[in-house]
Parts: C-alpha cells; structure tokens; sequence
C-alpha cells in the first residue's frame, strides 16, 4: 500500500559559493549571507496505490518523476505533507549506480541484498539464480567494472526482481540489454505483473506503459497533471506534447514570414 | 593486512636507528623499550589517521548508492572505522601481549582491551563528525590532513615527553591521542599499576566523541541529499 498525501518537496539549488568552508567563510567576512534559493520540485502530489497495482510515471525531462520514485522509497524526505508505504521496496539500479565497481559480482549481489533488508544467508542461496538469469555465472568473480554497460543493467534488474519485493520501482531500466534478454526479462517482468507486487515504472516508452501498466499519471513541472487509466494517460501526454510542438512550430513559421 | 603492520614496524626500524640513542637515557638504557614506545604510539596514530581519514569521504563517496537506496547512513563511516579495528585486533593485539610478556607484564594485561575499546569508540566519533562536515565542505580533507599531522608530531611518539620544555609540555598532554598512547604502553610495558585516571580520561574521550560524532551526524543528516 503506498499512500501520498499533499505531498511538497523543495530541494536546494547548488550553492553559489561552492560547497568550500574557506569560500564560506570569506562570503561571511564580506557581509555575503545570502543563502541559495529552494527549488519547489514536488507540488501538491496526491497518489495512493492499491497492493498489486502497476503505475506507469511518463512526462517530460525534469517533470519529477525520479524525485517522486525518491520520495516513495523514503530515500527523500517531503518538505510537506504525508507518506506511507508499507512493504519491502526494491529498487532496479540503473547502470553506474549503486554497484561498488571494485567488487566482483558476486558480492555486489550479497552487499546489494543485505541493503534491502535480506540477510547475507539468504542471499547466498539466491546467488546462484541471480546469475543464471543475469546470464553472467561465467562472470562471478569479475569487479563489476569490467561488465560491460549492457550487462551492469541486466544485474541490476536480475537482483530487484529475484528479491520478490512488495513494491517494485522501476526506473527507465526496462529496455535493457539485448534481445535475449529482453525476451527473459520479459517473461519476468510478465510473472511480477501477474503475481501481488506493486510495480511503479518511470518509461518513455509509450507502447509498454499503455501495454503493461493498469493505471498512469502524467507529471509536468512537479505537479501530477493527469492520473486515470494508461491508455487515457499517453494520449494526454502525446496531445500535450503534439500541442507544444505544434506551438513552437506555429512560432517559427510566425517568425519567419514576418521576415 | 600485513601492510597494515609492515608500515609500524619499518618506522619503528627507522626511529630506532635514527633517534634511538639520543633518547635511550629516557628508557633505562634499553633501545628495546624505545622501540617498543614507539611501536605503540605509531600504532594508536596510525590506526587514527587511517580510520578518520576513511570515514571523512565514505558518505559522499557512496553518494550514488545513498541515491538508490534508503540506507542507514550512519553505516558508512561506523564501517570505515570497524573494518580497521579487525586489523587492529588480529594484527596489533597479538604484538602488544608479546611486548607485554617481553616487558614482563603480568595480569595487568587485562587492562588492555579498555582502551583499544574506547580508541575504537573515539575513532567511530571522529569518523561520523568529519563524514557528516565532509558533505557540506568539500575542503575538509585538507584541513583534516594538517590536523593529522598536528597531532601526530605532539603525540610523544617517537620522543620521551620528558624533552617536551615544561611550557609547551601540556600541548602534548591535551593531545587527544595522549591517554590512549599513555595506557597502552604502561599496560603493555609492564609498569605495576596503569594510571587509572588516564584510563578514565580515555574511555571518556571515546565515549564524549562517539555521542558529539552521532549527535552532529543526526543534526546534519536531512541535509545530505541535496548535496550528493
């Protein structure tokens, strides 16, 4: 059960001085106290989920739909308003995130489980499936820098979804990888959509948010815009981005015959 | 892990050879006793300037994984220090009971776990203020580098306090490091009786820095995620 209410999150903007103590100071002793404005990058978000229920996130760059993933894991905390979530949550890493580079496969997959909450006797019977489905057993005692980027991701999603966590969150890690494995993932991505967990996806990949996903909101500037069934919720989305783009060409040609 | 040990043991090769005579008056005539001084004190000093300076970066250098994962961000540094305090037991405990059974110190060895203890604990301290400053100014290791070097010189390592001129001696006794270096070489050298108001003084520290680290590193926390 994931339950957002009038949720608001300012984060502040990079600090003009630089985060130096000697910068600091010297501001200071030139009377400089301003302090960096906050940003509001969540506003006034409503969002409640059922347990089972698959929730598609799309809109465009800098929308907040990664800050709002954030916010549900508990990684954020809201400047205002509430949330709850009750259930063990999974995050899929993207590539570059998360894995220690320098450690070999094997234990980023115990260091990354024993960080969700399982303990290390656990994952180590886990071990062996993670690998076989990430189709990297040959590549267990290689530091995970020398994977290639195709391969961090296909571990990624391999540990998240063998956890069978309550809440799945899935960030643009969907298209990963290549065709064999996309047709694997597929299959389980197929199996966690069946069974009881909770999966929120950020895509920009229209057809598989109207395809998969039951419910999904479109977010524009921090505010939820549109939330209602997927298929409705693309359509909003491309007619306000068709609308914009049609704007910006309504503009140029205006530019150009005023020429 | 042996390098761990190998770096004490060649500078207290170094120190002997160097300034071991000058001093050897201080120590009953002995360079085994300087030698074993000076082990301890590079011991304590070291195990210091490595957990500290580990624990300064571990929060910001795990920054993608603090993005990724609501993790306990107290972890990082804690880890950094407790890592090294298993080279500390496996490594060094071993060669203080032998300096000690050297020394001929007898049951008083017992004492040693006390202060390696609260060493540990001031460490863990030290680790979690520095981390949590370590977010909000990036300039820190720099300073801290100097102030490393600061202490390491005043510690009375490598000379007898007694050179110390009796104006600047106390430098050397408010020296956080003095009380552990102290103990450790009274317990392990074999004098009768460690000074218990030395010993008090250190698990103090230990404890003091452990709650000033947590307290800081709480008071900062929801400010971290802004900056990594």
């Amino acid at each position: 059960m994931i339950d957002l209410r009038g949720v608001t999150l300012d984060r502040r903007s990079p600090d003009v001085h630089g985060n130096d103590l000697k910068r600091r100071v010297f501001a200071l002793l030139r009377g400089n106290t301003r302090r960096p404005p906050l940003r509001r990058v969540l506003e006034d978000i409503d969002l409640s989920l059922a347990p089972g229920e698959k929730l598609g996130v799309v809109g465009p760059n800098g929308a907040g739909k990664s800050t709002l993933l954030k916010v549900i894991c508990g990684i954020l905390q809201p400047s205002g308003g509430t949330v709850e979530v009750s259930g063990r949550i999974a995050p899929v890493l993207e590539v570059g995130g998360g894995f220690d580079p320098e450690l070999p496969v094997i234990e980023n997959i115990l260091f990354f489980g024993v960080l969700l909450g399982f303990s290390r006797q656990e994952m180590l019977s886990r071990v062996d499936d993670v690998l076989e489905f990430a189709g990297l057993q040959e590549y267990s005692d290689t530091p995970v820098r020398a994977l290639s980027s195709g391969m961090v991701a296909r571990l990624g999603f391999a540990i998240a979804t063998d956890v069978d966590p309550d809440v799945l969150i899935v960030d643009e890690a969907l298209s990963v990888g290549d065709e064999k494995f996309r047709a694997k993932s597929q299959r389980r991505i197929d199996r966690m959509w069946s069974a009881e967990a909770t999966v929120i996806v950020v895509s920009h990949d229209l057809q598989f948010i109207r395809r998969s996903c039951h419910r999904a909101v479109v977010m524009d500037h921090g505010r939820i815009v549109f939330d209602g069934p997927a298929d409705e919720a693309v359509t909003n989305y491309v007619s306000t981005v068709d609308a914009r783009a049609s704007d910006v060409l309504a503009r140029g040609r205006a530019l150009l015959s005023s020429r | 892990m042996l390098w761990s040990l190998a770096n004490p043991i060649a500078m207290t090769v170094v120190y002997a050879a160097i300034f071991g005579h000058t001093f050897i008056s201080y120590y009953g005539g002995s360079l085994e006793r300087y030698a074993f001084a000076v082990f301890i004190g590079l011991t304590v000093i070291g195990f210091f300037s490595a957990t500290t300076s580990e624990a300064l970066t571990s929060v910001v250098a795990d920054g993608a994984l603090l993005n990724k994962l609501n993790v306990p961000k107290t972890a990082f540094p804690i880890a950094s220090v407790l890592a090294n305090s298993f080279q500390l037991c496996v490594g060094m405990l071993p060669i203080l009971i032998g300096i000690g059974i050297a020394s001929g110190a007898g049951l008083q060895l017992l004492w040693l776990p006390l202060p390696l203890i609260a060493l540990v604990a001031f460490c863990c301290g030290a680790g979690l203020l520095l981390s949590a400053l370590y977010v909000f100014y990036r300039d820190i290791p720099s300073m801290w580098e100097l102030l490393t070097f600061f202490v390491w010189v005043t510690s009375a390592v490598f000379y007898p306090l007694a050179i110390v001129p009796k104006r600047i001696a106390h430098i050397v006794e408010y020296n956080p490091l003095f009380a552990f270096v102290t103990t450790l070489r009274e317990i392990a050298m074999g004098s009768a009786q460690p000074d218990l108001r030395l010993l008090g003084i250190g698990s103090l520290e230990g404890l003091g820095a452990l709650l000033v680290g947590i307290v800081v590193f709480r008071a900062a926390q929801p400010g971290f995620m802004d900056r990594l």
